[in-house]
């Protein structure tokens, strides 16, 4: 061979051999792999089903219990002529999948976070299971419940998930888990540093100056005993009215102003108010948002998921976006303005929002209030801390109070307790703070929490012929009230679904659990769920992003507890960051 | 004639083996390579959006270009991207790349405790960055705060979060990073340069400095040009490796670059993130990118080569 044929033959093996590893490094992302599978041997006498389950901080104990509990029941039946029962694969790892990746994923059925329902919709990746949803769900192989899954879903959810693809509306998928932010309080924090407001002092502080808030006139407003009788807290009542309880919330700020006296009080006692997490910053947005949603109502906030309907809690605002007040110093509101895609910009004067900002700045108004590496840690590290920080003699024995969380905090802390008898014990009370109104004449409304993540369901449209009918009957069978039990009484969490749970289930949940259904079922809270409801908003759902619609400014800042945490906008008031929001969005805004 | 029957029939296989070989890769470059970027340039002028269940992709010419004009007018973030961009640049031809090559001709020259430097200098290039971010997070918000604290009596609640702080941390990771990513480069063009001209400037009585300025700075000259060039065509895709560091779409506002930025915009598309219906814009911000750096790149490689020092 010449040299010229060598320099030929080198490049071309050059060439197929990078070309072979690029083949094969695709190969591996194409299929997903299956990498988080377990190794298990297939069982050649039953169907298989793969099962692919983003296993994070929900965990895998349910799901196990129930893969199990399906198998057992669908153990004589023959999905596949020669076979009997039903062997499900797991797949399970804290990942998701791309949708380019689905069709070569020998998984069939998925139950996933953060996904783009649409992006997998209109790719075809999702399998119709109108079927399913508009059927009983299973709850052995010859029983369905009477009612469809479908009478479970939310009016939103109906219109987030029944998609036309031209042959009349269809569902894909159906959402998985429900996903608030929170502050979680340590009730045995306040009740053995007595931090409940005590009976009598309802709308006390009203009155007080923000100097007063902060000293120790504040003692006055807290119980004596840990056994004393309450103030009404937040809903404005006590006891049981028409069968709806009202006393969880008893003892627990009211207002804002109660909250600041709460905070005084906190630091006075030795006692750190919050810890949060740095890895997730997104979380304190989500705490924002919670607090704007429930200042302003499940019906006033979705007009911004619709950018339809009459907003009458808007802010009165001049030319410039500055807050117009009353002779008394009120914020001055607008009459009933008509919310159209072209002026939906004015939903950021509602004034939950600009209420929402006043309690940020509330919380972040010293740096007393947080656990001091707030900033710095992630949040498995701050669910240690909030478990077991003075225990472990991790916070300079000091009791941490409150936390920033999703509702999943407590599976996914589940290795920070000594056990799951220790986690299911009635010394570890925890529960979700419902977050004071603005002032008093708020007092008395509706609790409303608002879902934001996406967590999906669906079947692989690419799933082999044989096993459709053993996914359906997996997602149907997922979805009976029955299973949707072991969920939460596993978990502590529910399922993003109307359903009861059983006597049974609410005992076997650990404190939190109980008290987190209890608050998220009750009369006096409106769920509602961070989802596009109108045509125009599913085609802005960019703009809609959970993470950054609510407090995005000019300069691009989107997390209003970042801004606080800059010593240069700490004297900046709620009104000034409001209309920096307001005019970032009158300015920019642009609607397809 | 029998020779000349096996001399074709050896061309012919040889020609058979060489297709053979090179057809598949060809094949990738064309998928890959060239459909790719076509498609991107066209993905630029059309609308992505999916929210009915079905993809419908429409020509809107000019639209997504608008849009950016629309951004750049109306937010401040566009514009501390592309500042922070150009603050990464400057760190890259000012600091970085005299430093890295200072440091290659210490080693080539094995002073003391070279084959230490090397094997410092170049680890961050053979361990995994999440490794050393991690490591870094931890030094910087453990170790340094602690110091901080017990000389200054200062607590930095976040090196990372906070503005006042955040720029020192990121930039001291990058110019550790970008250290470790040249200096083999410049190793390797400064053992090209002729030791016998190196030893005759020595025994001239030149110093190390001398050496350095008129000897292999004219040699690698070539190497800087090319490392430069690609400084400069990489501005538009330079992260600063702040998703490394923050994640998706965490980083603030006051530390991204325009890689961040337009990662951000693809990650963050849709409700929930990482759906394509912002991807039009997203190309569309590359071609805009591209009309600006390609020009300013191309010359700038020919000023640098035309006026630049010559090895004569």
């Amino acid at each position: 061979m010449n040299k010229t044929n060598w320099k030929k033959a080198l490049l071309a093996f050059t060439m197929a051999a990078t070309t072979m590893l690029s083949a094969v490094g695709c190969g591996a992302r194409g299929t997903g792999g299956a990498g988080g599978a377990d190794n298990v041997d297939i069982d050649t006498t039953k169907s298989q089903l793969y099962l692919k389950y983003y296993n994070g901080g929900v965990n895998r104990v349910w799901i196990d219990d129930v893969i199990s509990q399906f198998e057992r029941d669908y153990a004589d039946v023959e999905f596949e002529t020669g076979k009997k029962g039903v062997q499900i694969i797991k797949d399970f790892d804290k990942s998701g999948i791309s949708v380019s990746a689905i069709e070569k994923n020998p998984n069939q059925v998925f139950m996933l976070v953060g996904v783009e329902y649409y992006d997998y919709a209109s790719n075809g990746v999702m399998m119709d299971i109108s079927d399913v949803v508009q059927k009983g769900a299973a709850l052995s192989p010859n029983q369905k419940e009477e009612a469809t899954i479908e009478t479970k879903l939310r009016e939103s959810q109906k219109s987030f998930y029944q998609l036309d693809r031209g042959d009349g509306k269809k569902y894909y998928a159906l959402p998985f888990f429900e996903s608030f932010m929170n502050l979680i309080y340590n009730v045995s924090v306040f009740e053995d540093k007595k931090l409940y407001f005590a009976q009598g002092k309802d709308g006390e502080t009203e009155t007080w100056s923000d100097e007063d808030l902060k000293s120790s006139k504040v003692e006055d407003l807290f119980v004596k005993r840990a056994t004393a009788p309450r103030s009404l807290g937040p809903d404005g009542k006590t006891g049981e009215i028409d069968g709806v309880n009202y006393s969880a919330d008893d003892g627990l700020p009211a207002t804002y102003k109660d909250f600041q006296a709460l905070l005084t009080c906190m630091v006075r006692r030795n006692v750190i108010p919050f810890i949060w997490n740095a890895t997730s910053t997104d979380y304190l947005t989500g705490l924002a948002n919670e607090a704007w949603v429930n200042n302003e109502g499940a019906e006033q906030f979705m007009l911004n998921m619709s950018f339809e309907g009459t907003a009458d809690n808007l802010v009165a605002l001049d030319d410039k976006g500055n807050v117009q007040y009353n002779e008394d110093g009120s914020v001055k509101m607008r009459d009933a303005t008509e919310i159209t895609p072209s002026n939906a910009y004015e939903l950021h004067a509602q004034k939950g929002k600009l209420d929402a900002i006043e309690f940020v700045k509330m919380m972040m108004g010293s740096s007393d209030y947080r656990y001091g590496e707030s900033f710095k840690m992630d949040f498995r590290a701050t669910q240690r801390y909030f478990l077991n920080g003075n225990v472990d003699g991790l916070t300079d024995g000091k009791d941490i109070a409150m936390m920033v969380e999703g509702t999943w905090w407590n599976s996914e802390a589940r290795s920070d307790y000594a056990s799951e008898e220790d986690r299911h014990s009635e010394d570890r009370k925890f529960a979700i703070l419902p977050l004071p109104k603005s002032d008093i004449s708020k007092v008395g409304e509706k609790n409303t929490k608002v879902s934001e993540r996406q967590t999906l369901i669906f079947i692989n449209n690419f799933c082999a012929d044989y096993a459709v009918p053993i996914a359906k009957e997996f997602v149907s069978y997922l979805h009976s009230d029955r299973v949707m039990n072991v969920f939460s009484k596993d978990t502590d969490m529910l399922r993003a679904l109307n359903y009861e749970l059983t006597e049974d289930t609410i005992q076997g949940m650990s404190y939190f659990g109980r008290s987190a259904y209890e608050f998220a079922t009750s009369a006096n809270t409106d769920v509602i769920e961070w989802l596009p409801t109108s045509n125009t908003t599913k085609k802005n759902g960019t703009l809609l992003d959970w993470a950054s619609y609510g407090f995005s400014t000019t300069a691009g800042g989107k997390n209003p507890y970042l801004y606080y945490f800059e010593e240069s906008n700490a004297k900046v008031s709620p009104a000034t960051y409001f209309k920096d929001i307001y005019n970032n969005y009158k300015n920019s805004w642009k609607i397809s | 004639m029998a020779s000349g029957k096996s001399m074709s029939k050896n061309k012919r296989s040889g020609q058979i083996f060489f297709w053979t070989m090179v057809i598949l890769p060809l094949v990738q470059f064309c998928i890959f390579y060239v459909g790719v970027n076509f498609n991107s340039i066209i993905l630029a002028f059309k609308s992505y959006e999916n929210h009915t269940g079905v993809i419908v992709q429409d020509w809107v010419g000019f639209e997504n270009f608008q849009t950016i004009l629309h951004d750049w007018n109306t937010s401040l973030l566009l514009k501390t991207a592309v500042k922070n961009t150009f603050k990464y640049l400057a760190i890259d031809i000012l600091i970085i790349m005299p430093a890295t090559m200072l440091f290659a001709y210490y080693i080539y020259k094995n002073f003391a405790l070279s084959n230490l430097f090397k094997v410092l200098i170049f680890a961050p290039s053979i361990i995994c960055i999440m490794v050393l971010v991690i490591f870094f997070k931890g030094f910087m918000e453990d170790a340094v705060s602690q110091v901080i604290y017990k000389t200054t009596g200062t607590y930095i609640e976040s090196m990372f979060l906070k503005r006042k702080y955040a720029f020192y941390p990121l930039t001291i990771f990058y110019i550790m990073f970008g250290f470790s990513g040249n200096i083999l480069i410049y190793l390797n063009a400064i053992s090209n340069i002729s030791t016998s001209m190196l030893e005759a400037a020595t025994i001239d009585g030149a110093s190390e400095f001398k050496i350095f300025i008129q000897i292999v700075l004219p040699s690698i000259y070539k190497t800087c040009v090319s490392l430069l060039v690609i400084s400069v065509s990489a501005i538009g895709s330079n992260q600063a490796y702040l998703h490394s560091f923050y994640g998706s779409s965490n980083a603030p506002e006051y530390a991204r670059t325009l890689g961040y930025h337009l990662f951000d915009l693809v990650a963050t598309s849709g409700v929930d993130g990482d759906n394509p219906t912002q991807y039009p814009i997203a190309s569309a911000y590359g071609l805009v990118i591209t009309f600006i750096v390609a020009p300013v790149t191309l010359t700038m490689r020919w000023l640098l080569n035309k006026y630049g020092p010559s090895e004569d």
